[in-house]
């Protein structure tokens, strides 16, 4: 009787995003990409009421118009100068608080640094479960159905939450970007945090881009091997500035002295997992091919169309790869 | 197929790790063992040699070629059966396997799916509990099977396990002639100091050279030559000039759990006199290996440039040297180390001033540790050939038996201090094989070298060892054959050689001259 | 002051191999201390005084003990196994709540939890701020540095786009990310020493949960299906001598 008149059912409806700001290199807040494409995807799932929160002060007004072309009903913004900085315990106490007053059937963030610590203590908070950087989201009645990857990327696993709200991390990139509506209206809400869970906060320094000279973390690597020439060293650092990427090279180059050891890729050098490596010159020998093997993408260019590096290359390309990678320069 | 390529004048395919540079015309490469009849057919017939080549990882100039075609291995490398004897599992390997990827193999347990060469050796070896592994283990991992029995490589382990030979079961080789011979050990053998060789053509009688070939140390200098000799013995450590590797047996060993240890030492004499009394203690390591003042001093100084060179703790200020080696991981471990433990007392060391690690990742640590000592000086010679095209590393390669060691660690120190060259020791003193790595720092220093080389190597024969306990002869030291075996000795090997390959078309230029 | 590092033994992810059907094959395969957590553990013995005590601990089956034991011979000097039929299928909401427990009952006095940033066995690395959260203290994730000084600890957390230096208050959860410092290797003395120490297991009743509270039961998250998804290096080769066209090719495929 109580599942026929769907009764002691839980009354939680609607969908709570936190929507994450983040700074243009100029200090101006920007609404985050991660946040709208939560966003597209909510309103692509079902039409029930879409709840948005940020954190901040009064440099948030002139966002409103814009979280609102999205699609967010009603927009809680939790008023405090303090906010203004990510203060995870803090941030935590409001949005559970929040959440309790508006039952939201889902509480969605984006997997990023930040959104991955505030959302396991805003579960714990309110005793439910978390499922952290989905791939995928859909919905079943009020029930959340969350595809995430499995260890070892090759198995997908759906997951559900045995309790309201249904908590998830979405991985940035997941879902497009949607187009906003604008001309949209909604409510702000001023919520006050009463709490005192305040940082010490010795020094916040904003790092730009990450200017570094290891190329492990670089997600795009132009390889240069020995069939390219001294002269394609400057173009191919420019294809990789271009690319947002790095150069490296394989033995070889090192000890033709045309690049030091850090750039070096393979056994004896460094193991590298980028997203994209392209090879140019490059035969692949067994040493320089264990230190690619995670890479994602392998592209290669290279004269031989019998060059080891082909059992491992998405791509081969046969060609000369001095005059390609001109060529690909010019067109970049 | 015989891939064939034209070599550039920068190919790498023209050089090893001694770094001097050869000439050639044409890359052939084979993808079997009819590819590689081919080739030498082809041979015989143009008269242009072939230098054969692994993964050029030598350090004598073996695979570089002075003129001629180049013929790798490197497309033959599959590990191709299992199979089981009485001695134990072996593997069949093409020649173009490195001795890395038979051990990443062996541990991933890639023979799963391999064909049995004798009945039923893949289902039993996948069900053993226990790993195997190949127990060779040359410092340089990424040669080639097929050079490593070519050479006859050693490795720390062999200071357990044996030279490379005493693993090969089986070797098949195209002989000068295009015609291929399959060797079992054990099948065919000498008759005193004459063997018999099968031959297209007919059997051709090899008369074995009649020099005494020391075998109580590692010695690596010229080939083999005993009575009754077996055949496979005739291509084990010859270098190449007999016949060419295209498929290889090799047996496997138990392969244990072990810990790591480094031991620091106040003073190299220290470290000398504990690896001494070692022998004696009760305790058996699987290698031995040393590191001198020099040796982690110039550790100390690549740490400065770069922390995180060798990704192991700080070297402590009290390591004045330190000694290296592996035990066996078991319950009686507490037991081995009570035994070492007075022992190491008495050299001035202790229990607490050592590293020890058991996980896979921490003992490939220590392995890093131990290489990069050769690496720095690898690196550091690289970095001069830019100013000093000609130059190359220069490191002795010598061995004495172990009784005689003192001696020669005496004479190693008078002779270097007087041609005023810099040093560091290390490696592996169990065997009496200390390498010592002469730190070049311009052209000067390097004829220098080459004159105390020559000394050291007379010195060295004089108490009873090899000149060349490891690397071989190659090109660049066919002096030694001479110095140890006289003109007859020297004589003897041509002589075979001729019977084997009459028009010099295998790897001519290694270990004799026409 | 005492430390509680939460450690984790995982597969060692460098020897596993992947089946037909793309998915793991963890048989066989051994198993290693989490590297990320033992740069934790590595980050409490910098910054360890002598008086200081750093408890490490484990939820696991009673095979995890081997890790315990290596984390005694790096440094540690007490260890706890929490290992129970009832704690299998415990979700991040489970496995921070029997933690957390732990802390409570048996490690009263810590001041700083750490944890590694996540495991190398795939977990996302929730597990952290929900315990700060069930313990109600503060927590302070992607810590690259901890330093001690007479007055306190101060972190430098690293979230990409900005890196903040924090005074870390007594008691705390840290995440720690990935850093520099050097594996320290144990002496043999060490390692002998350490192999007399005891490990100490705690089941379920003696950490005084409920049923309910652990495990599979425990958890608010369950798995309701899995598929595999395949992926193979498709080695399409093209003609590239025409540069200029290659290029074009090669930019449509990046």
């Amino acid at each position: 009787m109580l599942e026929r008149y769907k009764l002691n059912q839980s009354r939680a409806d609607g969908t709570l995003v936190w929507l994450e700001i983040e700074h243009t290199p100029d200090g101006t807040p920007c609404l985050a990409d991660v946040s709208k494409e939560i966003l597209g995807r909510v309103r692509q799932l079902d039409n029930s009421r879409v709840f948005g929160v940020i954190f901040g002060h009064i440099e948030l007004k002139p966002l409103y118009p814009e979280i609102f072309s999205y699609g967010v009903e009603t927009l809680y913004e939790v008023h405090e100068r303090r906010m203004v900085r990510f203060q995870p315990e803090a941030y935590a106490e409001a949005l559970a608080q929040i959440a309790v007053r508006i039952e939201p059937a889902a509480i969605l963030m984006g997997a990023t640094p930040r959104g991955r610590e505030l959302a396991p203590r805003t579960a714990a908070l309110l005793d439910t479960g978390l499922t952290a950087d989905c791939t995928g989201l859909q919905v079943k009645d009020r029930d959340l159905l969350m595809t995430r990857p499995a260890f070892g990327g090759n198995l997908l696993a759906t997951i559900q939450c045995t309790t309201y709200p249904q908590m998830a991390t979405v991985r940035p990139g997941t879902f497009p970007l949607p187009a906003p509506e604008p001309g949209r209206e909604g409510t702000v809400i001023y919520w006050q945090y009463c709490g005192q869970a305040w940082k010490d906060i010795v020094s916040s320094e904003s790092v730009v881009a990450a200017a570094d000279d290891d190329i492990c973390k670089a997600k795009v690597l132009v390889a240069l091997g020995a069939g390219v020439k001294k002269t394609s060293l400057p173009v191919a650092e420019s294809v990789a500035r271009k690319l947002g990427g790095m150069v490296c090279c394989s033995r070889k180059l090192v000890e033709k002295g045309w690049f030091p050891a850090s750039r070096q890729v393979g056994q004896s050098g460094r193991s590298v997992a980028p997203d994209l490596y392209l090879a140019f010159g490059i035969s692949g020998s067994v040493q320089h091919l264990a230190g690619i093997a995670s890479a994602k993408r392998i592209v290669s260019v290279n004269t031989d169309p019998e060059a080891r590096i082909g059992e491992v290359a998405d791509e081969i390309v046969v060609g000369d790869a001095d005059a390609i990678l001109k060529e690909l320069d010019k067109i970049l | 197929m015989l891939h064939i390529r034209e070599i550039e004048p920068d190919s790498p395919y023209l050089i090893d790790e001694c770094k001097i540079r050869g000439y050639g015309s044409r890359l052939l490469v084979p993808d079997s063992e009819a590819d590689v009849v081919a080739a030498v057919k082809q041979a015989a017939t143009s008269g242009v040699p072939l230098t054969v080549q692994g993964m050029r990882t030598g350090m004598c100039g073996g695979g570089v070629p002075e003129g001629g075609d180049v013929l790798t291995t490197e497309r033959m490398d599959r590990v191709t059966g299992v199979g089981h004897d009485k001695r134990g599992y072996f593997l069949r390997v093409q020649p173009g396997v490195t001795v890395r990827q038979l051990n990443e193999f062996m541990r991933k347990k890639g023979y799963a799916v391999l064909p049995s060469v004798t009945p039923g050796a893949t289902e039993a070896l996948t069900s053993e509990n226990e790993p195997f592994f190949y127990p060779v283990d040359p410092t340089e991992l990424n040669g080639s099977i097929g050079g490593n029995i070519a050479t006859n490589a050693s490795g720390p382990r062999t200071f357990k396990y044996g030279p490379t030979r005493d693993w090969v079961r089986r070797v098949r080789v195209v002989l000068s002639d295009g015609s291929v011979l399959d060797l079992v050990r054990g099948q065919l053998q000498a008759a005193g100091r004459r063997l018999t060789v099968p031959f297209a053509d007919g059997p051709r009688e090899v008369q074995l050279p009649s020099y005494q070939y020391n075998r109580q140390v590692k010695n690596t200098a010229g080939m083999l030559t005993e009575d009754n000799m077996d055949a496979v013995d005739l291509f084990a450590g010859s270098e190449g000039i007999f016949g060419i590797i295209t498929e290889a047996d090799v047996w496997l060993a138990p392969a244990h759990p072990l810990i790591s240890n480094i031991v620091f030492f106040p003073g190299d004499r220290d470290a000398y006199a504990f690896a001494r009394d070692f022998q004696n203690c009760g305790v058996m390591p699987e290698f031995l290996e040393f590191f001198d003042s020099g040796s982690l001093n110039l550790i100390r100084a690549s740490r400065k440039d770069d922390p995180r060179f060798t990704d192991m703790p700080d070297l402590p200020d009290y390591a004045g040297s330190a000694l290296f080696f592996d035990l066996l991981y078991g319950p009686d471990l507490p037991v081995q180390y009570a035994k070492l433990a007075p022992l190491i007392a008495a050299h001035g060391g202790s229990l607490d001033r050592s590293w020890c690690g058991y996980e896979l990742k921490d003992r490939e640590r220590f392995f890093a540790f131990r290489h990069s000592v050769p690496q720095t000086i690898f690196e550091y010679v690289a970095r001069l050939k830019g100013t000093s095209p000609g130059i190359h590393k220069m490191g002795t390669d010598m061995s004495v038996p172990l009784d005689r060691l003192d001696e020669m660690m005496a004479a190693y120190d008078e002779v270097l201090k007087r041609h005023g060259l810099e040093y560091v020791i290390f490696g592996h003193i169990g065997n009496g094989h200390p390498h010592v790595e002469i730190v070049l720092k311009n052209m000067d220093d390097l004829v220098e070298a080459k004159k105390a080389y020559t000394e050291l190597a007379e010195r060295v024969i004089a108490l009873g060892g090899s000149p060349s306990a490891e690397h071989g002869i190659g090109k660049l030291k066919t002096d030694y054959i001479r110095l140890m075996y006289g003109e007859k000795g020297v004589a003897d090997i041509r002589k075979v050689k001729e019977t084997m390959d009459p028009q010099w078309i295998l790897s001519p230029g290694n270990m004799v001259v026409r | 002051m005492r430390f509680v590092v939460a450690v984790k033994q995982v597969p060692d992810t460098t020897l596993i191999k992947v089946d037909e059907n793309g998915s793991l094959i963890r048989q066989g395969v051994p198993a290693i201390l989490d590297p990320y957590a033992e740069h934790a553990l590595e980050t409490a013995l910098a910054v360890k005084r002598p008086g200081d005590i750093i408890t490490v601990v484990t939820m696991g089956p009673p095979q995890a003990a081997e890790t315990l034991r290596r984390c005694l011979e790096i440094g540690a000097d007490e260890a706890f196994l929490l290992s129970d039929q009832a704690f299998a299928g415990a979700d991040v909401h489970a496995t921070a709540r029997t933690l957390a427990v732990f802390v409570k009952r048996f490690a009263p006095d810590a001041g700083l939890v750490l944890c590694g940033k996540q495991a190398a066995d795939g977990d996302t690395g929730e597990v952290p701020a929900e315990l700060a959260a069930q313990l109600q203290v503060p927590q302070f994730c992607y810590v690259t540095e901890l330093s001690r000084a007479d007055s306190g600890f101060t972190v430098v957390q690293d979230y990409g786009d900005e890196i903040r230096t924090c005074r870390v208050p007594a008691v705390a959860v840290l995440s720690v990310a990935e850093g520099d410092l050097n594996r320290r290797l144990p002496s043999i003395q060490r390692f002998l020493d350490a192999q007399k120490i005891p490990i100490t297991t705690l089941g379920r009743v003696d950490l005084m949960l409920g049923t309910f509270s652990v495990g599979l039961r425990g958890s608010r998250t369950k798995i309701v299906s899995t598929q595999t998804v395949r992926t193979e290096r498709t080695g399409r080769v093209t003609d590239g001598t025409d540069p200029v066209k290659a290029a074009l090719f090669l930019k449509e495929v990046l």
